[in-house]
This record gives structure tokens, sequence and C-alpha cells, in this order.
């Protein structure tokens, strides 16, 4: 034994290796487990339970060997600390981008957009169905991404997908059944500002009021104006696409957005003691802004169906995804009853929800990726009512 | 259990070495049995019985050709046995469905594929293994293996189970039967190395280039320009990453198994031989996945008369073995195609340009290059995005599409870095830092650190030699 570790001494790297193997596999094991990933923005796999049933289970990424696997992975010691490493590795490879983020010009970060989303032709189909069954009423405004209006910030041949070639489609497709907005000129004009967060895959208040400027003088409403209010500010945003690039050195974006004190109430959803009722409350979620996932201040998140009293006159539907929630705010301006529907959290159909109220239009505002991949959108809009009324 | 994961090299690593070094000498084997079989296991706890089986089958062979050593007759019997048994499972799990649809395309009979089989991890590798060691005992080459456990832990055996190098029974079974210094410091110093350098070629290198394909092509669930959108010169560059890609993961794979062998004790043969520096298409398959090459000339080519019956039955066994090649790799057309294609230029090269490739400086290197990578095109040509009659279109009838210049710049370094690992220049580098204690603690250190960084930050990386 003792001549043993004598020669021992002769191999250093068998020393430092083995130590390193064994001491970080103790460490890692007794690491504090996290539920939630701050800097990634997500949960986080969690030790999973064994089971028989679990161990036998058909489907091999469903196994409990599997899902350890992801376990270990997930809550590896120094997680941020490797991430943050790899990243940077990245960087001296000279690469120009990172986990399906491109890195573009003027600390720009864009999701990284190779094909086309596979819903497209679908929802765009369902929409068309929409407005023969309610014509006149629907307005469409499918918003373009960054990396298309500032594809000029884009990393050089960036292989981005051909979303203009979409937008004409559905322009044309739409055309004399539905009302389109096509952005890309309106915010093709102020494609130097900031109108898309850098770090973000949103667009700004700032994008969003320019799209709902030109949306509210083509409908001949009033327009709201930016200087009637105060403006917040809400620094050091990192976006979506820092959660999952993390590229060093981002330069964080700053939220901005008008202090409005109309009141928006969320309807029927399932609070923390189990109860169902109506919430009502400001537009913004302050307390959201102190967390990583700021964008979700605006109307409070992702609801299923929301109520914002309005200062004006008529009533909206909005059909939307994450995009609308920085743009309906202005829509005070206009309207007395804005509805706001949100197809991924609500599993009525359209006509049911158009039937119980009495809407003077409908406006499906997405981004085009957002549309482009939406899975639920088809099948609430492109067929009628799921119970007929009974006298037919 | 993948290598590159954070659960193989911080649990199960650790955990089995110290079980391993701790056991008296006699207990060795049973740890490394054992902790093998979790190994196994940890894809599919439900194919256990079809290991158990391949042990069994080929154990109770080995007996029984000893026992009747006076019956030739017997003995033939146990081999056959033993390698209906090997080839059975193999046959069955690997090729069944394949017959069934080319049955159906052939007279329309419908009959129903059995969705249920599934691949068992490995046995591709420990099917050719485990009939190594039945033959070998035929021939009388090699004593018949007493202790099951001892055979056990040859068969299934962690480090090579999944992926290669192709270890015969008699590679190993010296060091099999040294129970007491069978682990020696020198063996674990190098095979500490030997797997860092096979881990980083795996996760840094491999990985890394494998995103510049798996953009034109896509992967399950993952977004990508798409093959029909692609302009040429972008194919052929993902071709390349691609040729990168499966060389890297899976001679990274073989070295990792045979650095984790040294530092159990054992030796295990090359596989790899930088084979992309080869002057031709004969050279290429002498370096590339040797073990494999080895066993079949060693069981087949040679028994079939070899080179010994005359140029045309000569060439008839060339045939035999690259068709079994192909379809050794998967059981698929497409795989049957690539063992042709090399078949005939194997014989092209025997009957004519081989002399001709001898006297070239430069065009050799690119002849052989340029075929291998077309080579590369027939074997992906099944894959996830990927159709073959459309990859050879693009490849060979210009057209235009997604450009390559961003692939060029965003994957320029790494591109560089990987062919340089191509070269000689690695093993040079490699030889240098042996002598170096001091470098090689710090470039091993380093390399280490940075490829787990790569590992935690992965989305999926599966071994490519998985599923053959």
């Amino acid at each position: 034994m003792k001549e043993n570790l004598k020669a021992l001494k002769k191999y250093p790297i068998v020393i430092a290796f083995m130590v390193f193997l064994m001491g970080f596999a103790v460490l890692d094991e007794l690491w504090p487990k996290r539920d939630y990933s701050e800097m990634e923005n997500r949960e986080l796999a969690q030790r999973p339970q064994l089971t028989l049933a679990s161990l036998l289970e058909e489907d091999t990424s469903e196994t409990w060997m599997a899902k350890y696997n992801t376990y270990t992975q997930d809550q590896v010691a120094f997680r941020d600390e490797w991430i943050n490493l790899k990243s940077a590795m990245e960087a001296v490879l000279l690469k120009t981008e990172n986990n399906g983020v491109w890195y573009g010009r003027d600390d720009t970060m864009f999701a990284k957009a190779l094909s086309i989303g596979g819903y497209f032709e679908r929802n765009l189909t369902a929409i068309e169905r929409m407005c023969e069954r309610h014509p006149g009423l629907v307005d469409v405004m499918i918003v373009p991404s960054a990396s298309l209006v500032q594809a000029d910030r884009l990393p050089a041949h960036a292989p981005a997908a051909d979303e203009g070639a979409c937008l004409d489609e559905l322009a044309a497709r739409l055309a004399g059944k539905a009302n389109v907005y096509d952005m890309r000129e309106t915010l093709g004009a102020h494609k130097d500002e900031y109108i898309y967060y850098r770090t973000d895959h949103h667009w700004t208040a700032e994008g969003a009021y320019y799209a709902y400027k030109a949306y509210a003088e083509a409908k001949g409403l009033p327009v709201f104006d930016p200087d009637s209010v105060a403006w917040k500010t809400v620094p050091d945003f990192y976006g979506t696409n820092y959660s999952k690039a993390r590229k060093l050195g981002t330069v964080p974006d700053v939220i901005e957005y008008p202090d409005l004190p109309n009141q928006l109430t969320i309807v029927g959803e399932q609070q923390a003691d189990g109860e169902v009722r109506d919430v009502t409350g400001p537009l913004y979620e302050e307390s959201y802004f102190a967390t990583r996932d700021k964008y979700r201040a605006f109307l409070r998140g992702n609801h299923a169906f929301s109520l914002l009293e309005g200062d004006g006159e008529g009533s909206v539907l909005v059909v939307k995804d994450s995009y609308a929630n920085s743009f309906v705010p202005y829509l005070v301006a206009d309207y007395e009853t804005i509805a706001i529907v949100d197809f991924r959290a609500n599993y009525q159909r359209i006509d049911d929800i158009l039937a119980a109220g009495d809407y003077d239009s409908v406006l499906i505002l997405y981004s085009f990726q957002g549309f482009s991949t939406d899975v639920n959108l088809a099948s609430r809009i492109a067929v009628g009512a799921a119970q007929p009324a009974a006298a037919e | 259990m993948v290598f590159s994961t954070i659960l193989f090299v911080f649990r199960f690593l650790p955990i089995t070495l110290a079980l391993y070094y701790l056991a008296p000498g006699k207990w060795k084997n049973t740890a490394l049995f054992l902790c093998s079989l979790i190994f196994y296991s940890w894809g599919e706890v439900r194919l256990f019985p079809v290991m158990a089986a391949a042990i069994l089958i080929n154990y109770t062979a080995g007996l029984g050709m000893e026992k009747f050593a006076h019956s030739q007759k017997m003995r033939k019997a146990f081999l056959i046995y033993s390698i209906v048994g090997s080839l059975g499972m193999l046959g069955f799990f690997k090729y069944t469905n394949f017959f069934i649809d080319n049955i159906n395309a052939l007279t329309g009979a419908g009959i129903g594929t059995l969705d249920w089989i599934v691949l068992p991890l490995g046995i591709s590798f420990y099917t050719f293994q485990t009939m190594s060691y039945a033959i070998d005992v035929y021939r009388g080459d090699v004593e018949t293996e007493h202790n099951i456990i001892d055979f056990g832990a040859y068969v299934v055996m962690f480090p090579q189970l999944i992926a290669g190098p192709i270890v015969k029974y008699r590679d190993v079974s010296d060091r099999l039967h040294i129970y007491h210094g069978r682990v020696t410091l020198d063996r674990v110093d190098e095979g500490i190395s030997l797997f860092i350098f096979g881990l980083a070629k795996k996760v840094l290198l491999a990985d890394g280039i494998s995103k510049l394909w798996y953009d034109v092509v896509g992967q399950a669930g993952e977004e990508a320009i798409g093959l029909a959108n692609a302009s040429t010169p972008l194919v052929w560059l993902g071709i390349i990453a691609y040729a990168f890609q499966i060389y890297f993961d899976f001679s990274g794979y073989s070295l990792m198994g045979i650095g984790m062998g040294k530092m159990l004790g054992f030796d295990f043969p090359d596989n790899f031989n930088l084979p992309y520096i080869s002057k031709s298409i004969t050279e290429f398959w002498r370096r590339w996945h040797m073990t494999l090459s080895g066993w079949f000339r060693e069981y087949v080519y040679i028994p079939l008369g070899g080179n010994r019956k005359g140029l045309r039955r000569q060439i008839i066994n060339i045939a035999i073995v690259w068709f079994l090649t192909g379809f050794w790799h998967g059981a698929n057309w497409n795989f049957i195609f690539w063992g042709v294609y090399y078949c005939v230029l194997l014989i092209v090269e025997k009957i004519w340009l081989l002399p001709h490739l001898q006297k070239g400086r430069v065009w050799p290197h690119i002849y052989t290059m340029l075929l291998v990578v077309v080579g590369w095109a027939l074997f992906v040509g099944n894959d996830y995005g990927v159709s073959l009659p459309l990859l050879l279109q693009k490849m060979f009838v210009p057209s235009a599409g997604a450009s390559a210049l961003y692939y060029l710049r965003n994957y320029g370094v790494l591109l560089v870095v990987c062919a340089l690992a191509c070269t000689p220049l690695m093993t040079k580098i490699y030889a240098w830092l042996k002598r170096h204690t001091l470098a090689r603690a710090l470039v091993l250190a380093a390399v280490f650190i940075v490829t787990v960084a790569y590992m935690v930050d992965a989305t999926n990386s599966p071994f490519l030699y998985f599923r053959f």
C-alpha cells in the first residue's frame, strides 16, 4: 500500500483527475437544487420518483433513467457558470450565434428563423374561413419579425427564411375578406429606432405605437397621444434571446411604457386559493418588472380572457399572442370595452365568444413567429360555434 | 447511458472506478460486470433479457465445445448454436422490419411491421464480439472461459459496449484473468488522457460542427433551412461538416472507450488511424473503423479464401464482405448502396488504379476525400430531413438557394480546427505532451473544463453509431 502511494506521486495527473472526478461528483450531489433558473427563464428538472412503472416505461425518453439524466444536467453544480463559459468559448471561436440566437450589429440578438413555422398555412386558411363567416368584421395584423424589419443588422448572409413572401401571400389571400394591416413599411420607416428589444423577441412599446397609429388612422379612430400620459422606465431587461444565448457583455434593454390608469379585469381564472373568480387591477403588474421575465408585466401576463376599460366608444375583441400586450394599452383611446382573448389559454371557439359579446370589430394581432407556430388558433376560429343554435 | 453526459462523467464513472479499484482482486470482474449491466440497462431495462441471452448462449457454447473436444461434429454443432444465437438476435432485432417492408414492396403482401421491435443498445457490436469468442474457441485460438462472471464482464464491459471498438475475446482474455495488479498507474495515466481527448473530440468537434449540417437538414423538432432550399455550395459544406461529425463522433467514442479500458487495466485495439489523410480508398479502409474491417477480414474474407484462390474469387470475396459491411451499418438500402459503392471503388483500385495513386502526391488525397465525402452522402441518405435523390441532385446539379457564406464565416474557425485535428499534427502534439507532464496536465485540465461546459449546455447529442 505504502509503495503504491509512493508510486502514485509519479503520476500527478492521475491524482488530479481522480480527486477532481470524485470531488466534483460529491460536491455536485450535495449542491443545493433549484426549482427555476432565473438566467435561463425556465423550470429545471427535479429528481424523479423511482417506481417500477417508470423503470419499465416503454417510451425511452420517459423512463426514470432518462429523467434522472436530465435531472443531473439541469441541477449540476455551477450550472450558470458552465453555461457562461460555453458562451465565452463560442465567442473565442468567432461564432455569430449561440443556442438558436443570431448576434446582430448594435448589440442586437435575433431568434434564428431558418424556416417558416409549420402552422402558417393552416392558421391563414383558418382566418379565411372565419372572415367568410363574419364579413367586414375582422382586422388582421401579423407583425413582421425583427429579423425582417431590421435585416440590415443581421449577421452577414444570415439565411433567414423568406417571411416577406408569406406576408405577401397573407395579404393577397385575405384581400376583400379582412382588413390586413401590413406593418412592414410602417415599421421599416422606423427601423433604426428602438422598435424591437435587442435581447428579447418582442417589440417595444414604441414599436407597437407606430403600428397602433397606422391601425387607428386607417380605421378613422382617434389616435392615442403618447404625450398625454407619463411614461415609466424599467432598466436591466434581459429578454428571451439573452436567456437562450447567454452572450457575455450583453447590453440590457430598457422597458418604457405609458402609465395608464385604466383598469384590467382578468376574467374567470383560478386563483392561488383554488377559487375561480375575476380579478380587476392595473394594466401592468409592476411586481413582474422586478423579475427576469419583465415583459410579463404588460397586461399582467397572458390570460384566457381579459377586459380592459377604455375611454372611447364601442367595443373590440383582440385575438392575440404576447405581441399585443404592448399594443393593446393604446386602444383605450378608441374603445369603451377592449376584450382580449389568448387562445393558448382559452379553449372556447371564436364564434361562441363573439356570440357572448357584441363586438364592433375584431382584431387578430400576432407576431409572425407566433402566428406561424401557434398550434391552437386554427381549431378555434376555422369552424363556427361548438354548439349550433337549437332551432337549426 | 451516453458518455458525454454529466450523469456518466460525474456519477457513473467515479462510482464505477471507485468500486472497481476498491474491490479485492477476485471481485474486480464482478464489480465490472454489475456496473456494466447497470450501464446497459440505463437505456432500457426491458431489453435486459437480450443481453442475458447473449451471454448465456455463448458461454454454454464455449463449455460445450470444450466438453466434446473429441467430437468434431459436436464442436461444430455448438459453434452453429452460438452463431445462430448471435446472428439470430442481431437479425431479428435489426433486420426483421426491413425484410417485411421489402417483401411488402415486392409482393404487395401488406404484412404488418413489428413496431414494438427496438434495437437493443450496441447489439451490432456485442454480437460480433461474442461470435469472435465462439469462433476462436472452435479454432482452438483461445481457451474456453469457465467463469460466467468473467465472461459476462467481457461481453457487457461498458467502455466498448455500445459503439466499439470491437474487442475480440482473445484481445482481453489475458488481462481479464490477471486478478492482482491488472490496473497499473501508467495505464490509468494514459487512459485519462485518451478519455479526455476522446470526450473533447465528441463534444467540442463532432457536436460543434454537427450544427452546421443540422441547420441544413434539421433534427427532429428543430427548424432548419431544408435541403430543398439550400444552395449547392451549402449542401457541399454541410456534407463536409457531416464527414467531420461522423469521424470525430465515432473516433471520439472509440478513444474514450480505449481510455476507460486502460483505466480499468485493459488494452483495447485502436479503431482509427487518421483516416482522412489516406491516399486511396484502400488505405482509407485500413485506417477507418479498423476493428470492424479486421473482424470481417478474419472471420469472413479469409475463411472464404481471401486472395489465395485467384483474382476472380478474390473479387467475389471482396463483394461479399462489402455487402455485409454496408448492411451491418443499418437495415436500409442506402447502407447497402454505400457498401457496394466502396466495393466497386476497392476493386477498381485493386485491378488498376492503386499503382497510379501511389505515385501521386496531392491528387490522390483529393481523389480519396472527394469519394469519401460522396460516400457519406450515400450513408446519410436515409437520415432525418434527407432524401438521397434530392441530396445527390443538390450536390451535382448546381442550384441556387440559401448561401454557404454565413456558414463559412460562422464555422470558419471550427472548420479549420476540425481539419487540423484530422492530420498527424495532433499525433505530434500528443507525443510532445506525453513527454511534458506539466504541459499535459494543464492542457488536459483546460480541455476537460471546457468540454464539461459544452456538456452542461448541450441540448441533444446522441452518438451517431448508437443506431448501428
